[in-house]
Parts: C-alpha cells; structure tokens; sequence
C-alpha cells in the first residue's frame, strides 16, 4: 500500500545529486501555491529504489511527480528516465528533466524517452525561482494528474 | 619490338603470352636488381611478392583475351614490386598488349612510387593526427564549459541568496564584497556559454547549400532589428551574389559584423556598408563601418577567442564575436580579415566560395593531359572512345 497524502500535499521526488542544488530547489519550492514535500535522492539507483519502494525507502510514498537532473552518478538521468517508462506501474508518473544542459541533442533524447517536460536550469537565481514557481503552478494548478 | 623496349627512358619489360620475360631494359633491371641473364625466360611473378602470385597470375592471364588493348594496373589500390634481396616496394604499372607474328607480348611500363606513396602516407597520418586532435579539442571545450557551469551556478546563485537575504546584516564592505563576486560569477558565466556556443561550431558537409548572400544580411538584419532602430544605423548594400555555405552560419556572421559596427561607433549614426567584389572563382564579402577602428597592430588580434581591446567599462561583451566569425569563415574554406585605417573605420572582408562550386564539376575542368595517374589515363581513354 501507498502512503498517500490525503491533505492535499504534493510529493515531489528530485533526482539530484548536487547537494546545493537540492538546497536552492527546496528554497524556490517555499514559496510555492500549492503545499509540497521535497524527497530529494542524489543518484539514479536511489531513484529507483524509492519510486519502486524497496530497500531504506519501503515507506516512501508514490511521488506526484519527478524532477530528473540528466548528469547523475552511476545510472545518468536518461537511463533512469527509460526505466521509469517502460514500467507499467511508474509510466504515468511525469517526468520533468531539469538540468544544466541545453543541449539540442539532450533535449531530443530526453523527449525520445517519453519526458514529460525538459526544463534547463537558468544561472540566475531570480530566473530560477520564476522556473521552479512556473513549474509548481502550471503542474499542480493547471495541468490534472493521474490518480496514484 | 625488343630495341624499343631496349631504349625507353622509363623502366619496362616485354612479357611474352606464357607469363615469361623476353626483355627488360637496364632501368628495370635496376629497379629490381637482377642482370639481364637471371630475369630473362624467368616468369614474371618472380619480380611480385609471392602471396599475389596466382591472384597476379589470373590477371595477367585475363588480360590477354580482354577487349582494351592497355591498361594501369592497381588503379585504386597500391602494387607491390619485389626485389631480388626480397625487399617490396610500391610501383605504378601501365601495360599494353602488342600482337606480333610470334603471337601476342605484353610490354610494360614501370614506375616506382615509393616516394609518392610515402609522402600520401605521411600527409594521411598527420591529417589524421589534426582530425584528431581538433576532435579533442571540441570535446574538451565542450565538456568544460558544460561543467564548468555546474559549480558557476552555485556561486552565483548562493552569493545572490546571500545578497538578498542577508544585505542588512552586513557592513558596507561586506555588501561591496558580495556584489564583486556576484558580478565576476555574471561576467564568467557569460565566458562560459560563449565558449560553449564556440566550440559548438561545427557542421557536416551535408548542411552546406546554396545561400544568397543578401538573404543571410536580411536574416541577421531582422535578428538585430531592436538594435539597428535605436540607433536608426544606415544600412545599405550592393548587389550580393549566391554562395555555397551553412545558411545558419553566414546569418550569424553578417550578424555579429553588423552588431560589432554598431557598437563600435562614436559617430551619431553608425553607417554599414555592405559589398561583394570577385577575386578569381572566389566571392569576396566586405563589411564596412564609420566605427571607431582597430589600431594597425590589432588588426590579427582581433580575431582571437576573448580577445578584448576595451575595458568592461568602455564596451561591454566577452570578445567572442570575431572569433566566431573566423571560425565560420574558415569552416565554409575561407579567409577572414580586417582593415583599418586613422578615422576611417573598420572594413572585416571574408571569402567564400561561389554556390555552384561543387566537387563534380570541379574534377570536369580539370585538364585531360595532366600528369601520369591511372585515373587520368582511364578518363582520357573513356573521352576518346565516347
């Protein structure tokens, strides 16, 4: 069984293994519309394990959606990205990637996996607080998730 | 028969139909370091390495009841002769089939092109050798830059956090400290994804087409629309012809040429001049500006990666923009080059190759008679006879 948030609560799982990274998302996040929590995992093999609940993550709850940095450690972004879509059970769980990368054939590649959304982290602070706020508003407000 | 092959300046033997030599004149003989006695009625496979023996003896024998009377032999590919010492070396073989009463002879003519071969092999490893080392080169800019950004951002983005949260906890000089790094994160990361743009600079053949000059200019024109309205510069050009290039690139040339002029104009309105002059089957494109010039002994510098003759404060940018345009030149086979003289402004020329310059008819020009290569030979022998 799924521990679901029955109040309302977004989980989000961010694959990102740069420590000050997660911190800066987390900041952006607390301004947010909508309540989140912020599960972060600093590898691939990690992800995985949480979104299939196994090992120290048994009781991790299915996340909303995921936010997939594409430079990780061991398992890249991409092939974490594969895995998730073409697992029946996690499919439909979205996927945004957020990385540094705007590189036409990174984005080409990530679209060919079934990313739902490929989002390139902008330099400036300010700018990326306005990304993380677009994301949050147009995901949980805009857009209809599936059921969990 | 046997005189003419006696006396010919290049090295050559008669074979009779059998495979065996009749005659070898005293170069050929030199060349393969035998005496007259131990080559003649010998087999001419004695004079090829062994493991081509019977494929050599197939040939020979095919080519006695083929229709064309000669032929090179090896044509595509290297021939390899053997010495009595049992060295082999590379020759080029022209054969021709002579009827006589005593039946059909073969005489052939040999040249030994070690030399040739050995200076195609040198040229084709350190060709290599470049291909290579400008691969790594685009890799490792690449990668830099890509990761490079990575750490970049964290220093901005947590000295801007720091900035934002904590300005009123600090002193003067603290809040003065803070902006410095901020501003050296800017300017680096700016550094940085020029970098990144330069090293990506790379096309295949294949996205090479025919692209009218003046479309390029109207392209890169209407990219700088904003820039070219506040200043209302007056932009005018000549006649433009249609040249062979990456459509993409040559906007982003006339681009930054024309972005580089209007920044680098004291007068009230920058005025840009754009013509095209012919220069053999070469296409010369100059770009002309009322800007404040190069000095004479910065004219080569200008073109280098980050190379800057202002400081931040008098004009702002990286110093990347004719560094790319040099790239862009060069990659479509061409030339850059600046000129510039006291208050006259600033002239940056560039070559390129006219649109219908492609391969095929480029070989169609070449002389029928030029020198002695098998390719030539065969295109000659297919003229005369079509």
């Amino acid at each position: 069984m799924r521990a679901q948030a029955v109040d309302g609560t977004i989980d989000i799982l961010l694959v990102e293994d740069n420590p000050g990274d997660v911190r800066l998302t987390k900041e952006a996040l607390k301004f947010a519309k909508v309540t989140n929590r912020l599960h972060a995992v600093s590898d691939g093999e990690a992800a995985l394990k949480f979104l299939m609940q196994r090992g120290e993550y048994v009781d991790a709850p299915r996340p909303h959606i995921v936010l997939l940095d594409l430079n990780l450690p061991r398992k890249n972004g991409n092939e974490i990205l594969k895995e998730i879509k073409t697992d029946k059970s996690l499919r439909n769980i979205p996927v945004i990637i957020l990385t540094t990368s705007n590189d036409p054939n990174d984005v080409a590649q990530s679209y060919n996996h079934y990313a739902n959304c490929y989002v390139c982290k902008p330099m400036e602070l300010s700018v990326f607080h306005e990304v993380v706020r677009k994301i949050d508003e147009f995901w949980f407000t805009v857009a209809r998730l599936p059921m969990a | 028969m046997h005189l003419a092959v006696g006396t010919y300046a290049t090295a050559s033997m008669m074979v009779n139909e059998d495979g065996r030599i009749v005659r070898a004149n005293s170069d050929a003989l030199d060349m393969f370091g035998y005496t007259n006695d131990e080559l003649e009625g010998q087999l001419v496979e004695v004079l090829i390495p062994s493991a081509t023996h019977t494929a050599h003896r197939d040939l020979r024998r095919n080519f006695l009841v083929e229709d064309k009377p000669k032929r090179m032999m090896g044509v595509g590919r290297v021939v390899y002769g053997r010495r009595k010492n049992g060295t082999e070396f590379p020759i080029e073989v022209g054969l021709s089939r002579v009827a006589t009463t005593d039946g059909p002879f073969v005489v052939c003519a040999l040249i030994d092109i070690s030399a040739r071969v050995a200076a195609s092999t040198s040229l084709e490893i350190r060709t290599r050798e470049l291909e290579r080392s400008n691969a790594e080169l685009q890799q490792f800019a690449y990668v830099a830059s890509h990761d490079l950004q990575e750490p970049l951002r964290m220093v901005s983005s947590f000295c801007e956090l720091l900035k934002d949260n904590y300005s009123d906890k600090l002193d003067d000089d603290g809040v003065e400290f803070i902006e410095f790094a901020v501003n050296g994160a800017r300017r680096m990361k700016q550094l940085i994804n020029d970098l990144l743009d330069y090293s990506r600079l790379q096309f295949s053949d294949d996205s090479m087409s025919s692209v009218p000059v003046e479309d390029a200019l109207s392209e890169a024109m209407y990219n700088l629309t904003s820039v070219i309205q506040d200043c209302r510069a007056d932009i005018q050009w000549t006649s433009l012809p249609t040249v062979r290039g990456n459509r993409a690139h040559l906007v982003r040339l006339f681009q930054n040429l024309i972005s580089n002029a209007i920044k680098f104009c004291a007068a009230p309105v920058p005025r840009i001049r754009i013509s095209a002059d012919q220069d053999g089957a070469n296409w010369i494109i100059s770009v002309k500006d009322n800007g404040i010039g190069i000095d004479a002994d910065q004219l080569d510098h200008v073109f280098g990666v980050f190379q800057r003759l202002h400081t931040h404060d008098e004009y702002q940018g990286t110093g990347i923009g004719l560094a790319i345009c040099k790239r862009i030149a060069e990659s479509h086979g061409g030339t850059i080059w600046a000129q510039s003289g006291n208050g006259q402004g600033t002239t940056i020329s560039f070559t390129m190759l006219p649109a219908e310059a492609s391969a095929e008819p480029l070989l169609d020009m070449e002389p029928i008679s030029s020198g002695s290569s098998g390719a030539n030979l065969e295109n000659s022998n297919a003229r005369a006879s079509g």
